[in-house]
């Protein structure tokens, strides 16, 4: 029966083993300078050669023509304690996790006494010796200090810091690392060779990537592959697709999907790419971690602009290209809340818990922002209603969009104003940017938003507020908005007093970023007509949102009521700039092109 | 690729999981020329992790990869195989002592085939020193000894143990398939078969109990009802305790019935009588039996709350994605009224808060918080503002 690659391919000699000459080479000039010590503590992270370089010296020390730095493979000793040997007498290996107690401890320094049966050395081989209790330890102190010139210890063990001090003192203490991922890489071209398999172009990388660093888990991924490979005119070959599943790397595709529905709070995308991602049976959190690696690349390429490509290596034009215009309708509070948001998720995802009821969580905490309660949260939200502002402003006055983005951290201003502009690129690309989240308000929304709305219009106008109270949603079709009025009485009052429609209407915009138009609702008659409102295409969400300062200009001399207009959305924006102030406490930088405002 | 059909019927009650079969039957057919020792069978409760481990060992150990006929196989599902040993505990965690006498038996060869194989169910409960324990034996096992970890998902391991597995991921049935299997295997009505699937969220176990139970339906059916209309101090006082009622209850219901046969089965063992007096020298036995009862009924006991958790989960998911208009399936499609008026009265923010503390509650009564505490604090952050 074959093996595990991982027990099949396991280095014999300090040469073979990759990664880790910080330990290998002192180590093999001790061996020859024959000064090597009494007692040894490896340690470093899962899979990176802890316990085979252990048995490699030792097999080293009791070589007949040892010590040596490279076994001779000949001798008794050395066939004995090869990868398919017996193991030896005098080489005796430990599992310290179940023999970790003052007794074994105790048995073991008795044991300690007696000479080898057959070779130079007796060498104890204690592993995962963070699992030996305190107790166990000191028991051995006395032993591993002084011990019989014929005694030799070697611990290997993960977690060094759990190795009480007095024994890591006694020992001389060799970090294993990770091994970079060039030189795994040739290693598993190596190894592919020699298992007559062809990896198809790319499935390494993935497999250097998936296995973090860590030989055995890398050989354990390649294994399963191998072993899930069609083989074709007698050579086994690993395709990369099969690859990429198999080891559950989210599809850049779904990854992308996911973003865009984000920044354009679509929310039913969202949830429908989680179920797609929990239907597909891949790792949910796999899912996260690619996520969240995502919405890092998007950090970097928001703060660094041009100069990603040096952060993020490897990557092309275009891609970087799409990650700029995904980062700018994201801004940078909007995407530290969604990082924050998803590495949250990301730590408590374990344990028996339903994990699309998990993912379904962390994707409603990105889209919306106000259930993180810090400062990101807010922040966010600041970021979110001046976008919102900035769409409606682009149409008639788009510099107004500048100084509504210069209200952010100095840091961000330069490429979240850009995004203001940005979209004269994006605009026949990249249909489903910002105003899918303007024009895609629905009823349920506004319902949602009312309590807010209403609280805004309290704060603006008492008598509006007490028109407004006794209204409730009933319908929002486009930005057709039907209110039920208890009766004809409040009806004609609320026509008469354009006032306090008009200041519904600026709460309404100010929370929802849309413009709307009234439709009443009477119990008994049906109401007449729709509520005047102002001219037909000064409604921003339906004029779709990448409109650049060119097209504006070009509608506006087709537009006479564009000057009074104008006005009336100035005096909407500083509204809505007052409204930052005072609610969210956000303080205007100076910004000279905002002049005198 | 195979199809479902062509699948050896050993793996039948694994449906919807075309993926994870093919990966085990592919290890199968390929046995003789080298077979991973350690897999990891990783998927969300009720996906059926331990039935796919059972049905890998009976195909290992069958002769004709699994035919569900012979007598290897049957003896592997009625778990009497002397080749297979299953490590599942009803306590919270899997002890030390338990592991180390399954790491002791690991190192004897098969006694019947070739293979020695060792399930782990639930392999998330080893505490880190257990699963330490694990190590040595899961990356070196003899020749012939297959180790078989079952658990909710890769995170639950320690990443040391995870690099010595090779990883089975099953996947979360739909709810078509966990009702077409209900369907076809019990003859539950179609109606009542796609309400329940959805209700057990993939669960397959807890949608046969569902469908099965008006109990059980109309016990979950007052927990979600009762949540919502929480809306001051005293009711959500009362409602936790109500709340502990119907776990005890439920909890009840499922081991009830055990307990008792298996104190009859002792007692008949022991030979004494139905309501004779016990002789003082095997009262011992009789409590060591009372004792594990007692374990089983505090686990059950706090599944049972959990339950209610991951029910009133699913209600709070129900509101907030009508909240946030994602036009995602419901999971109680028939509260649907209440949960829209639910969903236009309060705001999204306030769900996911309370989604919030309901994670919050199952962490705490994992760290052995009393129960009615936990519950009664959760009942009062789901309060309902008015």
């Amino acid at each position: 029966m074959t093996q595990a690659l991982y027990r099949r391919y396991r280095p014999e000699a300090f040469s073979e083993l990759i990664g880790q000459s910080q330990v290998t080479a002192p180590l093999m000039t001790a061996l020859q300078t024959d000064r090597v010590n009494h007692a040894y503590l490896f340690s470093g992270p899962r899979g990176c050669g802890k316990t085979t370089s252990a048995r490699i010296l030792a097999r080293c020390l009791n070589c007949a023509e040892g010590p040596t730095d490279t076994p001779c493979g000949k001798c008794a000793s050395c066939i004995e304690l090869s990868r398919d040997g017996s193991g030896s007498l005098d080489v005796v290996e430990i599992d310290a996790a179940s023999h970790n107690g003052v007794d074994d401890a105790r048995d073991l320094r008795e044991r300690a006494i007696f000479a080898p049966a057959r070779d130079r050395y007796k060498i104890f081989i204690l592993d995962e010796a963070h699992m030996v209790t305190p107790q166990g330890f000191n028991a051995l102190l006395k032993i591993v200090e002084e011990p019989p010139a014929h005694v030799k210890f070697i611990f290997a063990t993960t977690e060094p810091e759990k190795v009480i001090g007095t024994i890591r003192s006694r020992t001389h203490h060799y970090p294993f690392r990770l091994v970079p991922p060039a030189q795994m890489l040739a290693y598993l071209e190596e190894v592919c060779a020699s298992e007559k398999v062809t990896p198809g172009k790319g499935v390494l990388t993935l497999v250097v990537r998936a296995g973090g660093g860590s030989v055995r888990d890398s050989l354990s991924l390649l294994d399963q592959l191998i072993a899930g490979s069609e083989v074709k005119n007698g050579k086994a070959e690993i395709e990369y697709d099969r690859a990429a599943a198999l080891l559950g790397y989210t599809h850049a595709s779904l990854l992308d999907e996911v973003v865009d529905a984000f920044a354009t709070q679509n929310s039913s995308l969202v949830f429908s790419s989680v179920d797609k991602v929990i239907q597909s049976g891949q790792d949910p959190r796999r899912f996260v971690e690619d996520l969240l690696e995502k919405l890092r690349d998007l950090i970097v390429v928001l703060s660094v602009g041009d100069d990603a490509k040096a952060v993020l290596r490897g990557i092309a034009d275009d891609e970087l290209e799409k990650m700029k215009l995904q980062a700018m309708s994201f801004g940078m509070s909007e995407l530290t809340h969604a990082a924050n948001a998803v590495s949250a998720a990301l730590s408590e995802m374990s344990g028996a818990t339903s994990p699309k009821l998990q993912l379904e969580l962390m994707c409603a905490k990105v889209l919306v922002p106000s259930s993180d309660k810090t400062e990101v949260g807010s922040l966010a939200r600041i970021e979110r209603l001046e976008r919102r502002m900035g769409v409606a402003q682009s149409v008639d006055a788009p510099a107004a969009a500048q100084p509504a983005a210069s209200n952010q951290a100095p840091k961000a201003s330069a490429p979240v104003a850009a995004a203001a502009q940005a979209p004269a690129k994006v605009a026949p690309t990249a249909k489903a940017a910002a105003p899918a989240a303007v024009a895609g308000i629905t009823t349920q929304a506004m319902i949602a938003a009312w309590p807010e709305i209403l609280s805004q219009v309290k704060a603006e106008s008492k008598s509006a507020w007490v028109v407004a109270f006794t209204l409730t949603v009933m319908d929002l079709s486009g930005d057709v908005l039907t209110l039920k009025f208890l009766s004809q009485k409040d009806l004609d009052g609320f026509k008469a007093d354009s006032r306090s429609t008009d200041a519904l209407r600026k709460a309404i915009f100010a929370v929802l970023g849309l413009q709307v138009k009234f439709k009443p609702h009477v119990e008994a008659a049906e109401a007449s007509s729709e509520m005047a409102q102002s001219s037909d295409q000064s409604h921003p969400p339906t004029t779709s949102m990448p409109v650049v300062s060119e097209v504006a200009k070009e509608l506006k001399p087709a537009e006479p009521e564009a000057k009074s207009r104008n006005g009336m959305v100035n005096e909407e924006a500083r509204y809505g700039e007052s409204l930052l102030r005072e609610m969210l406490g956000a303080e205007p930088l100076q910004d000279p092109k905002a002049g005198g405002r | 690729m195979n199809t479902v059909l062509d699948f050896e019927p050993i793996w039948s009650e694994l449906l919807g999981q075309p993926e994870a079969v093919s990966q085990l039957r592919q290890a199968v057919a390929n046995k003789d020329a080298g077979l991973q020792h350690a897999w990891l069978l990783t998927g969300p409760p009720g996906s059926g992790r331990s039935n796919a481990a059972t049905a890998f060992a009976a195909a290992l150990l069958c002769e004709k990869a699994g035919c569900g006929q012979c007598k290897s196989c049957r003896m592997v599902s009625s778990g009497s195989h002397p080749d297979v040993s299953v490590l599942a505990t009803e306590k919270v965690i899997i002890s030390i002592e338990e592991i180390r006498q399954l790491v002791a038996a690991s190192h004897f060869g098969g006694s019947v085939g070739k293979y020695q194989i060792m399930i782990i169910e639930d392999a998330d409960r080893m505490t880190e020193r257990s699963s330490n324990v694990l190590l040595k034996a899961l990356e070196e096992p003899p020749a012939g000894t297959i180790w078989l970890l079952c658990a909710p998902s890769e995170a639950d391991m320690l990443a040391t143990i995870r690099s010595r597995v090779r990883r089975v991921a099953l996947k979360q049935p739909s709810t078509e398939t966990v009702a077409d299997l209900l369907v076809a295997r019990d003859g539950i009505e179609r109606s009542l078969a796609m309400q329940v699937a959805a209700e057990a969220q993939g669960h397959i176990g807890m949608a046969l109990r569902l469908a099965t139970s008006s109990d059980a339906r109309a016990r979950r059916k007052e927990t979600l009802v009762s949540a919502m209309q929480i809306d001051s101090i005293p009711k959500a006082m009362a409602t936790a305790e109500r709340w502990l009622e119907l776990a005890k209850k439920d909890a009840e219901a499922i081991t009830q019935e055990r307990d008792d046969q298996e104190r009859a089965d002792l007692l008949s063992t022991l030979g004494i009588p139905e309501g004779g007096t016990i002789p003082p020298g095997l009262r011992a036995d009789i409590k060591a039996l009372e004792e594990a009862q007692k374990r089983r009924a505090t686990r059950s006991l706090r599944d049972g709350i959990d339950r209610i958790l991951v029910d009133l989960m699913s209600l709070y998911r129900d509101v907030l994605t009508i909240q946030l208009a994602a036009e995602s399936e419901l999971v109680n499609q028939d509260l649907k009224s209440q949960l829209d008026e639910m969903a236009s009265s309060t705001r999204s923010t306030e769900t996911i808060s309370k989604l919030e503390a309901m994670a919050l509650a199952r962490v705490r009564i994992g760290a052995n918080v009393r129960d009615l505490m936990v519950l009664e604090s959760l009942a009062i952050q789901l309060r309902r503002k008015v």
